[in-house]
């Protein structure tokens, strides 16, 4: 069975957006300046024109595997479904925005369009189609690697074996499926790579969140 | 050939600073002032400025200015202080400002950069020189 | 029988005229905090489900046929997105969260010290135990009424009980609450009732297992806040719920002096009443210095937060203990009520008061590369209005459900 994840090489982020435009008209999302799906986050480094920085990162709900905003919903309305996508059911929201205090990420916001607390969903429906999520296809500098971590042979799994990785917050222990790949060179890590990130290997990762996953498997619904 | 009496240098102390002006990978040309997918991603081209040389005029994010360039045309606009920009220069996003009352969503909806700018035309290809304008800011 | 009342199942109701039980001059104080709310709440749920919103699939399908009205959603969501929408995506618990934790705490802990007196046997007790209960479980239910305007979607509730999520904090609110209202209404009833020998042989266990259902309600409040894993200020606390159960106690212990205040000077066991809810306030307060003291909310360093911390414990602790130590009752409870719903917004606002939105270790990001200049710090997004409107009215509607019992049952003259 599919586990769906993500890699980001986002060092190749030129903030274009086009994966923000192409999730909105993908997947009908409301208009508005924060009422965003994913984004591309902007962080601006260094103290004066000689060294500054720009860093890109782009981001979205994080699929996690031991999700804090399913556990705390309380009518079920957000759940698992097959391929450890983390969805939102919108007939049985009741927008007590428990699961946006839950996130660590900020990915949840209200759309008022569906009544709803809304998300990135990996394009549930669009990837059994088209293979891909609609912002990985249209990423013009190919920072997006969508894909199946049970496939050996996905790209996805090609691409985290061949390089170190991190992901975010990891100490609050929601075993998250972004995968942000370090930048392979060491004075571009120094600069732009904040405190306390640890870098992983997927030898010494897949373990961990093979157990994690059986343990969470049951909870998938069918689609 | 570089002439340097052709160069007219900005006094960024009394205000005056030069034009600069670009596109964001996001926005570009005026085909876009009324997108709503675009504007989604960004909805006012502010002026960006030195942060230094805006705190010496008390200038935060957002705050009113008035342009005036070469041609005595006041224009309003809001200001973006940042670290990325020289003290002498301001940088104005294109394609923002349409004057078209047609326009739902683009109807002054932004700075027009083709009023700040100068109609001066460059002398060797017959162009329009975009970044030659000087103007006078100061604070509304 | 006295004149002008009947009885009903082991209950002497008053037989009052419709004037009397609705329009007596607190029931009108009720109605004019209810009659803000109704603006308030006509307000939310307009904007909730009247407003036109609109996303791409309705502008696609419109094609070159949309309407005025999408085309003003439209320009009013892209341009002015910040005055329209009812919950920013930082900051999605807010005042009605803390009205509901002010409200619900407060009157369950003042039914947990009533339970607790009767058990050990506080003479007052016997007299004021019926009154305070009764003003409990109404303010609890006007804080409920709080978090029941926070749902955007209520049409959806019934799914709580059709799809039990145990592991939910929130989902445990359903049985504890089925359970609490119910039970607290049934110790009431004993309390009231004329059949005294079945009451004197049911006292000791309602009390008991009315102290382990409330303890047992503090606890799940306290699980559901630390559920939230990367809200650091609430996962970190300590012993959340005890912190519950003591800022709720003074806030019971207030609203029990303001009402002792108001209603019951004639009672000639007014004094003995005052005095032991003046010793509990100051007991309280010194509880609750302590918990600040060790939990160091002055740890969010920035303002708006400092100036509530200092105004929290300056109105809420400071000033109405030198007032109890001389004896201003009154006053000292006025400000305790006023300083503790400070510390309730403090404690919701400051969940949230770190930016989620630095997951990188290089601090918060911006959504666009202008949004940089507006970084906070903290994070603090003030009250809505309507919002504001809304939680004046619970506690209306908690002073008008006390009052209807009141009227009705005569709560301030309990059988002994």
């Amino acid at each position: 069975m599919a586990n769906y994840a993500m890699a980001l090489e986002y060092q190749n982020c030129i903030d274009c957006r086009a994966c923000e435009v192409a999730c909105k008209d993908e997947n009908g999302v409301m208009i508005g300046a924060d009422k965003q799906r994913i984004w591309v986050g902007v962080v601006e480094g260094g103290k004066t024109l000689a060294d500054m920085f720009v860093n890109f990162y782009p981001s979205q709900c994080n699929h996690c595997i031991d999700a804090p905003c399913v556990t705390v919903c309380p009518t079920g309305a957000s759940h698992f479904v097959e391929g450890g996508i983390v969805k939102v059911d919108y007939d049985m929201c009741i927008i007590c925005k428990g699961c946006m205090e839950a996130c660590p990420y900020e990915a949840r916001f209200v759309d008022e369009t569906r009544h709803a607390v809304d998300k990135c969903t990996f394009c549930d429906g669009r990837i059994q189609e088209y293979g891909t999520t609609a912002c990985s296809a249209t990423c013009p500098t190919k920072v997006r690697t969508f894909g199946d971590i049970d496939d050996e042979n996905s790209d996805i799994r090609k691409r985290l074996e061949g390089r170190e990785f991190f992901v975010l917050k990891e100490n609050e222990d929601t075993l998250p499926k972004l995968f942000y790949l370090a930048p392979e060179d060491e004075q571009v890590r120094k600069r732009t790579m904040g405190e306390g990130i640890k870098l992983h290997t997927w030898d010494n990762f897949a373990k961990q969140y093979k157990e994690a996953t059986a343990k969470r498997r049951e909870e998938w619904k069918e689609a | 050939m570089w002439r340097d009496e052709l160069y007219k240098e900005p006094d960024a102390e009394k205000g005056e600073l030069r034009v600069v002006l670009g596109r964001h990978a996001y926005f570009t040309q005026s085909a876009g002032v009324n997108n709503y997918l675009l504007l989604d991603l960004m909805n006012y081209n502010y002026v960006w400025v030195n942060d230094e040389w805006a705190a010496k005029r008390g200038l935060k994010f957002k705050d009113d200015v008035i342009l005036t360039n070469a041609d005595g045309k006041n224009i309003k606009a809001k200001v973006f202080p940042t670290k990325r920009i020289r003290k002498d220069t301001a940088y104005i996003a294109t394609g923002f400002g349409s004057k078209s009352t047609l326009l739902t969503l683009g109807e002054n909806n932004g700075i027009s950069q083709a009023e700040v700018c100068d109609n001066s035309i460059d002398p060797i290809i017959g162009s329009a020189s975009m970044n030659e304008t000087i103007i006078k800011i100061r604070k509304v | 029988m006295e004149r002008g009342v009947k009885e009903c199942c082991g209950l002497n109701f008053k037989s009052v005229s419709f004037g009397e039980l609705f329009f007596n001059k607190t029931m009108l104080f009720a109605y004019l905090l209810l009659a803000v709310g109704v603006v308030g709440w006509f307000q939310l749920y307009g904007l909730r489900f009247g407003h036109e919103f609109v996303n791409t699939t309705d502008l696609v399908n419109a094609g070159a046929d949309h309407s005025r009205m999408m085309a003003e959603a439209l320009k009013e969501q892209i341009f002015n997105m910040h005055h329209i929408e009812e919950v920013p995506r930082q900051e999605p618990w807010g005042i009605f969260v803390a009205q509901y934790t002010y409200l619900l705490y407060g009157g369950s802990a003042l039914i947990f010290l009533v339970a607790l007196a009767e058990l050990i046997g506080l003479h007052i007790a016997h007299k004021a135990s019926a009154a305070l209960m009764t003003l409990g479980i109404s303010l609890a239910l006007g804080g409920m009424a709080s978090i029941a305007s926070d749902w955007g979607n209520p049409l959806n509730i019934y799914w709580m009980i059709l799809n039990p999520q145990p592991q939910s904090g929130m989902w445990m609110m359903l049985p504890l609450y089925s359970v609490y209202i119910p039970f607290t209404f049934i110790e009431i009833y004993f309390l009231m009732t004329n059949k005294r020998e079945l009451a004197k042989k049911l006292a000791l266990p309602l009390v008991v297992i009315g102290l382990g259902i409330d303890i047992a309600e503090f606890y799940i409040q306290g699980i559901l806040f630390q559920l939230n894993d990367a809200r650091h200020l609430w996962v970190d606390f300590p012993a959340l719920w005890v912190y519950f159960l003591v800022t709720g106690a003074l806030t019971g212990v207030a609203f029990g002096m303001i009402y002792a205040g108001l209603a019951l000077k004639n009672k000639e066991w007014y004094g003995e009443l005052k005095d032991v809810l003046r010793k509990a306030a100051i007991v309280l307060i010194v509880l609750v210095a302590i918990y600040e003291a060790i939990a160091g909310f002055g740890k969010i360093g920035e303002a708006p937060f400092t100036t509530m911390f200092y105004g929290y414990v300056i109105v809420g602790l400071v000033l109405p203990l030198l007032l109890f130590f001389a004896k201003q009752d009154f006053l000292a409870s006025v400000l305790v009520a006023i300083g503790t719903f400070g510390a309730r917004e403090l404690f919701v606002y400051g969940g949230n008061a770190e930016p989620m939105t630095n997951r990188f270790g290089m601090g918060p990001e911006a959504f666009s590369t202008y949004n940089v200049a507006e970084l906070e710090k903290v994070i603090y997004e003030a009250p809505h209005s309507m919002e504001v409107m809304v939680i004046i009215a619970c506690l209306g509607l908690g002073i008008a459900i006390f009052k209807l019992l009141d009227t009705l049952l005569d709560v301030s003259n309990q059988p002994h």
